[in-house]
């Protein structure tokens, strides 16, 4: 059993399978109704209300991902003590790194499959809404500019009024987001007229951080690996049995 | 007229060579004039990315033309897919209005700019791959190798950047649209090219193919999807 999963060509066939789940899932993805809230809704959270018939490829690409992980993690390990007294250290660890990153990532994504959300909502100027931290989110104004017809910029200064009385201002604006106890605020639209008032999002992405460590280290590792491949004239070194 | 005189060039370089860099030089010239009146990196919509593309695919040619020490063959085809990204560029409309806010950051450019030079480097595998077929070689199967091995590592670079900008502006790392879904199926091929080449039976023509194959879906996921499919990438 521990030889299958250790093995590359197992890596290679979850690949393989993987890769046509997908090809499936986007092809079904636009034609069906039952997917247009996942964006906005936790992974799980979606697929407990989504009838089978449309969610089933994900399950199936859930479960290829965790034999993909436990393989990576097997032909790792494998890897490492197969080579450890070689002296390419680093072309037997940068993709150890790689592969490190990939399940960071995959972590990252099962952490905000549970539990992320993603809420719009209108703030009128002055008025806001309260988080369930008991944190008060208030607009005080909206700013927009535009050049021939199309909104260039726009921003939007909150206000959170804290359970113990604190209060604090941010500034928002696309690309910059306010975050407050662990939530971000998102300015998506501003509006004047009938009354200042700003379109916005309070996303909630538990993943991200995980995301972000795993991004790094995959891109730490392949870069290793390619400087390392290049000068690498002999491509038998690639072959494993 | 101007967009289309890189791809008068990159046609006639096939009969006279000197004119493939003649080519480049007045593809990044017309990129560069339309940057300047634009205010703004020109990689919006289908007429800019497309030259960019075409310009990218003859750039990152030229080092494996030399290490290939001039193959007739290569260069030619290299010419051949830079001029047709190129006429398919002239061809498609200018999205000449200013940039909303959202893609007023340099994720966005650093996410654009390295997808094309990963898709320019990918159609460099393919065409390498092509001339295996034709002729095989070890030397053209690995120089097909290096092209990829670069270029997945740029398009890795591009779906990280790509991540870090969405979650700045969509509060989300990833979104479940058909395009994000051809990303990661384009990310997957490459990764499984990377991984079949380990084993000995998939050498020669087997994985040369597959490195063809993966081109395909850079084509079907930067053009079919965008086109046919709504997402955040729809042009």
């Amino acid at each position: 059993m521990y030889s299958v999963l250790k093995s590359i060509r197992t890596t290679n066939f979850l690949l393989f399978t993987l890769m046509g789940l997908l090809v499936y899932g986007a092809v079904a993805m636009p034609l069906s109704p039952a997917f247009r809230g996942l964006s906005t809704t936790a992974l799980f959270d979606w697929m407990k209300t989504a009838p089978l018939t449309a969610s089933w490829w994900l399950y199936g690409s859930m479960a290829v991902l965790f034999l993909l992980a436990v393989n990576t993690v097997a032909c790792s390990i494998e890897s490492v003590l197969r080579k450890r007294k070689g002296r390419q250290w680093l072309l037997t660890t940068s993709p150890q790194v790689i592969h490190a990153g990939f399940c960071f990532i995959l972590l990252a994504h099962l952490v905000s499959s549970y539990g992320s959300f993603h809420k719009h909502a209108v703030l009128y100027e002055g008025y806001g809404v309260r988080l369930q931290s008991g944190i008060e989110v208030r607009l005080k104004d909206v700013s927009s500019s535009g050049e021939s017809g199309h909104v260039t910029e726009m921003t939007a200064t909150v206000v959170y009024r804290y359970p113990d009385g604190r209060i604090a201002e941010d500034t928002v604006s696309p690309n910059n987001p306010s975050f407050i106890d662990g939530i971000g605020l998102y300015l998506k639209k501003v509006a004047t007229d009938p009354a200042p008032a700003a379109l916005v999002l309070f996303s909630y992405e538990p993943g991200a951080p995980l995301a972000l460590i795993g991004g790094v280290l995959f891109l730490s590792g392949i870069l290793t690996l390619v400087v390392l491949k290049l000068q690498d004239k002999d491509r038998s070194l690639d072959y494993e049995v | 007229m101007t967009a289309f005189l890189p791809v008068i060039l990159y046609l006639a370089s096939i009969f006279w060579r000197p004119l493939f860099h003649a080519a480049m030089a007045a593809q990044a010239a017309y990129i560069l004039s339309r940057g300047i009146s634009l205010g703004r990196l020109p990689l919006v919509g289908l007429h800019d990315t497309l030259t960019f593309l075409s310009l990218a695919t003859a750039v990152f040619s030229l080092p494996f033309h030399f290490s290939l020490k001039g193959q007739g063959g290569f260069l030619k085809s290299a010419a051949l897919l830079a001029s047709a990204f190129a006429v398919f560029g002239a061809l498609s409309s200018q999205v000449d209005t200013p940039l909303p806010p959202v893609l007023r950051t340099y994720w966005f450019e650093l996410h654009v700019v390295l997808s094309f030079f990963s898709y320019g480097l990918f159609g460099i595998g393919a065409i390498l791959g092509l001339l295996y077929l034709l002729s095989p070689d070890t030397e053209t199967e690995a120089l097909q190798y290096k092209a990829i091995l670069i270029g997945y590592l740029l398009f890795s670079l591009s779906m990280v950047f790509g991540g870090i900008w969405a979650f700045l502006a969509w509060g989300t790392y990833w979104l479940w649209t058909p395009k994000e879904i051809w990303t990661t199926l384009l990310w997957l091929s490459y990764t499984l090219y990377l991984h079949l080449r380990f084993r000995p039976w998939w050498t020669g023509k087997r994985i040369v193919t597959t490195g063809i194959a993966g081109y395909f879906v850079v084509l079907f996921t930067y053009l079919g999807v965008g086109l046919l499919m709504k997402s955040s990438h729809s042009f």
